[in-house]
C-alpha cells in the first residue's frame, strides 16, 4: 500500500485535470457539489443530508427536449469527475444504482443517463474511523473500513493516510503522485475491528425468506402507523431509484424530464381509473421494507439498504429501516 | 420521568381501561433523546411507551385524518396547537367529537431540531441537564440553553393549554404579553427586495418532497393540487418559479385554518424557514377578520362565512 502524509497532496494531484466533487457546507446542510478548493471539503462530515446519489441520478433531470415532431437531446456536460471522500455505505450504494441502471445482459436495461456520468466518474473513498451512533452498515454486509467500489480508497492513520487502489482506474490515476511504499499494514484490521465494534448490529438473519411468507402478516396492520408518508426517507437513501417521468410543455415545444418518487407517496402507484392497489400506509410498508431486504437480494444478491442510517436521521417522526427489519425477522421467528 | 409524562401515563390507562377508547395517539421515544416517534397504544401493558417529549413538534391531530372513516374511539394526547388543529378539524367535519377523548396537555413549549441543527451544527449524539441539552457534532461538542432552542411558533405561543379537552394535565402556563407577532412585524419592515431576496432563497431550497404537507393536519385535500396532472397546474421538478408556487398557494389553503404549530417547518429536511409566509397569513386573518385559528370552538373560519362589514376594499 501507498502512503501520504496529508491529504491535500492527493487531492491536488487528482484536481489536475478533474473536477472534485466532494461534502460542502451549505446553510447548515451537507450536500456533494463541485469543490473549489480542498479546504472547502468537510471532512469531518461521514454523511451528506443527501447523497452522491444526486451526482450519477439527479433528483430532476430532462431526458430530452421536443420541438414539434423533433426531439433533441439534452447537452452532454459531464466534466471528468472525482468523487471525493466517499463513504463504504455510500459507495455501496452507488454500486446498488449501478446494479439497476447498468443491467448485465443484453436484455438489461441500461440507462444512458446514469451510465455516462458513472463511467467518468473516479471515486475515492473513505475509511470511517469515528462511525455515527445511527449508523448499521455492519448489519447488511458493510465495513467502515470496506474499500470495494472505490477506484481509490483512504485509510487514515495515525501519521498520514494509506491509499489502496482497488481497481485499474485508480492505479492509473496516482501514477506520478509522489508516495512512500509502505510493506506492513496490520494496524489496518485493529482500526477496522475498532471501528466495527462502535456500530450498533442488529439481526437480519434470514430476513429474505421470511419477508416472503408475511405477505399477509398482521406485522403490516401496526408497523407503518407513526409514518406520515412524505418521501424524504427515500429522498435521502443512497440506493432508493424511482422515478417518476413527466412532460412540461407549451404549445408544440417541451421537455420530458423525470424526478424522485418515492413508494410512501399515496399517488406512488394510483391508477388513472382512480384505484390504487397500496391503499394506505400498510401495503407502502411492507413494499418498501420488502424491496430492500426480500425483492432486491432475490434478483441482485444483495440488501437494498447500505446501513448509512439517514433515513431515521431525516424522518420527522424517527423511523428506522433497521429497527423495522429486525422486528420482522422477530415477528416471523415467533410465528414459526 | 417528568410529571407530564407520569399524568399523561395515568390518564390513558383509565381510559383504555375502561374501554372508553381503542387507542391512545401519544409521543413515544425517538432513537436519541432529541426525537420522538408517535405512538398508538392499544393496551394498558404498553402505557410507558408513552412519554412526554422535549422536542415534540409533531402535530398528532394529524393522525386523526386517517381515521376519518373507521369506527374507532380515539384517545389522542394533545398540546395546546394539536388541541386548536382538532377543534378546526371538527369545524371542517374530517372527525366525529364524539369519537374523541382528548387528553390535553398545558405544553410549556417544545424544542426544535431545525433550531438545533442551526444552532449546533450536524448533530451527532445528544444530552441533556436541567436547562442545558450538549450536542456532539462534527465541529466538536456544543452546549445550547433549552430557551435558545425554542422555535419562532413556540416563542410567540399564546395558547399554551388545550382550547377543547376531556381531561387535562400540567400546570396552566402563564401566557406571555402582546399577540406574538412582534418578529413579523419586523421582517416587514425589511425594504421590498431584502425580504424578496431572502424568501426567493428559502422557496429555492425546497426540494418538493412534501414532509410539510405530509406533517400538516390542516393539509388534509384528498389530491392535492401539485398531484392533479389534468389539468397540470404546477410543472414538477424544481424550477425555482414552481417551488415558489408550491409554497405560496400551500400557504394560501391555509388561510384560517393554520394553528402555527410549527409541524410544517420541523419536518422540513431542508430546513426550508416555512413559517414566515403561514405566521404572515395569520397574522393577516387575525388583524382583518379578527380570527385565530381552532381558538374558538364556536366560531366560523373566514372562508367559511361572510360578515357584511369583512374588509373589502381589495375587491376590483
Amino acid at each position: 500500500m501507498k502512503k501520504v502524509p496529508v491529504l491535500k497532496t492527493l487531492y491536488d494531484h487528482l484536481s489536475k485535470d478533474r473536477q472534485i466533487v466532494g461534502l460542502t457546507k451549505e446553510d447548515n446542510r451537507y450536500f456533494y457539489r463541485a469543490l473549489d478548493s480542498f479546504d472547502q471539503w468537510q471532512s469531518n462530515v461521514l454523511l451528506g443530508n443527501f447523497s452522491p446519489k444526486e451526482v450519477f441520478f439527479p433528483q430532476d433531470e430532462v431526458l430530452f427536449y421536443f420541438k414539434a415532431q423533433k426531439t433533441i437531446l439534452p447537452k452532454d456536460e459531464v466534466k471528468p469527475n472525482v468523487l471525493w471522500g466517499v463513504r463504504p455505505c455510500d459507495i455501496a450504494g452507488i454500486g446498488e444504482l449501478e446494479r439497476m441502471f447498468n443491467q448485465v445482459g443484453e436484455e438489461g436495461y441500461k440507462d444512458p443517463y446514469f451510465i455516462q456520468r458513472f463511467e467518468r466518474t473516479l471515486i475515492v473513498g473513505l475509511a470511517c474511523s469515528e462511525p455515527w451512533p445511527s449508523c448499521f452498515c455492519t448489519s447488511v454486509g458493510g465495513s467502515p473500513y470496506k474499500s470495494e467500489g472505490a477506484d481509490i480508497f483512504i485509510y487514515p492513520t495515525e501519521d498520514g493516510y494509506l491509499i489502496e487502489t482497488p481497481s485499474k482506474k485508480g492505479k492509473a490515476a496516482i501514477q506520478g503522485l509522489d508516495v512512500e511504499e509502505v510493506g506492513d499494514v496490520s494496524q489496518l484490521e485493529v482500526d477496522r475491528r475498532r471501528a466495527e465494534d462502535k456500530i450498533k448490529k442488529y439481526s437480519f438473519d434470514g430476513i429474505e425468506d421470511k419477508l416472503k411468507s408475511m405477505v399477509d402478516s398482521d406485522f403490516w396492520d401496526t408497523v407503518h402507523n407513526p409514518c406520515i408518508g412524505c418521501g424524504t426517507c427515500a429522498f435521502v437513501c443512497p440506493s432508493c431509484h424511482c422515478f417518476d417521468v413527466s412532460d412540461a410543455s407549451r404549445g408544440s415545444r417541451g421537455l420530458r424530464s423525470r424526478q424522485w418518487d418515492s413508494c410512501l407517496y399515496a399517488g406512488y402507484t394510483l391508477e388513472t381509473s382512480g384505484h390504487n392497489p397500496r391503499p394506505s400506509g400498510r401495503e407502502r410498508w411492507r413494499q418498501r421494507l420488502m424491496h430492500k431486504f426480500s425483492y432486491f437480494p432475490q434478483v441482485f444478491g444483495s440488501y437494498q439498504c447500505l446501513g448509512c442510517g439517514r433515513c431515521g436521521r431525516a424522518c420527522p417522526v424517527n423511523i428506522n429501516i433497521a429497527e423495522l427489519a429486525a422486528k420482522a425477522v422477530e415477528w416471523e421467528e415467533a410465528a414459526e | 420521568m417528568s410529571s407530564l409524562t407520569d399524568a399523561i401515563r395515568e390518564e390513558a390507562k383509565k381510559v383504555l381501561s375502561e374501554g372508553k377508547v381503542d387507542f391512545v395517539i401519544g409521543y413515544g421515544e425517538g432513537d436519541n433523546p432529541m426525537r420522538t416517534q408517535p405512538v398508538f397504544i392499544d393496551k394498558v401493558e404498553d402505557i410507558d411507551k408513552l412519554v412526554w417529549p422535549s422536542f415534540g413538534l409533531i402535530n398528532l391531530a394529524n393522525y386523526l385524518l386517517r381515521h376519518r372513516n373507521t369506527p374507532h374511539k380515539i384517545g389522542i394526547v394533545a398540546k395546546g396547537c394539536d388541541s386548536r388543529s382538532i377543534v378546526a378539524l371538527l369545524k371542517e367535519n374530517q372527525i366525529d367529537r364524539d369519537r374523541l377523548f382528548i387528553i390535553g396537555v398545558n405544553c410549556p413549549g417544545m424544542l426544535s431540531r431545525q433550531v438545533a441543527r442551526e444552532k449546533a451544527g450536524e448533530i451527532v449524539a445528544a444530552s441533556s441537564n436541567g436547562d442545558k441539552w450538549s450536542f456532539e457534532t462534527t465541529e466538536g461538542t456544543k452546549e445550547v440553553s433549552c430557551f435558545d432552542l425554542m422555535p419562532s411558533n413556540c416563542a410567540a405561543c399564546r395558547h399554551h393549554g388545550p382550547v377543547i379537552a376531556d381531561v387535562i394535565v400540567g400546570d396552566p402556563v402563564t401566557e406571555p404579553e402582546g399577540d406574538g407577532y412582534d418578529d413579523i412585524r419586523e421582517f416587514e419592515q425589511k425594504p421590498a427586495p431584502e425580504r424578496h431576496n431572502y424568501l426567493k432563497q428559502e422557496m429555492t431550497n425546497c426540494i418538493r418532497c412534501y414532509a410539510c404537507r405530509q406533517a400538516c393536519p390542516t393539509c388534509n385535500c384528498d389530491e392535492c393540487f401539485v398531484d392533479i396532472t389534468q389539468p397540470r397546474w404546477v410543472d414538477k421538478g424544481l424550477e425555482p418559479t414552481d417551488l415558489a408556487i408550491w409554497q405560496l398557494i400551500r400557504t394560501y389553503h391555509q388561510a384560517g385554518r393554520c394553528v402555527d404549530c410549527g409541524a410544517c417547518e420541523e419536518a422540513c429536511p431542508m430546513g426550508v424557514k416555512l413559517l414566515w409566509l403561514t405566521r404572515k397569513m395569520n397574522l393577516v386573518v387575525r388583524e382583518r377578520f379578527g380570527f385565530e385559528a381552532g381558538v374558538d370552538p364556536e366560531a366560523l373560519p373566514p372562508l367559511a362565512t361572510y360578515k357584511k362589514e369583512d374588509p373589502q376594499e381589495f375587491i376590483l
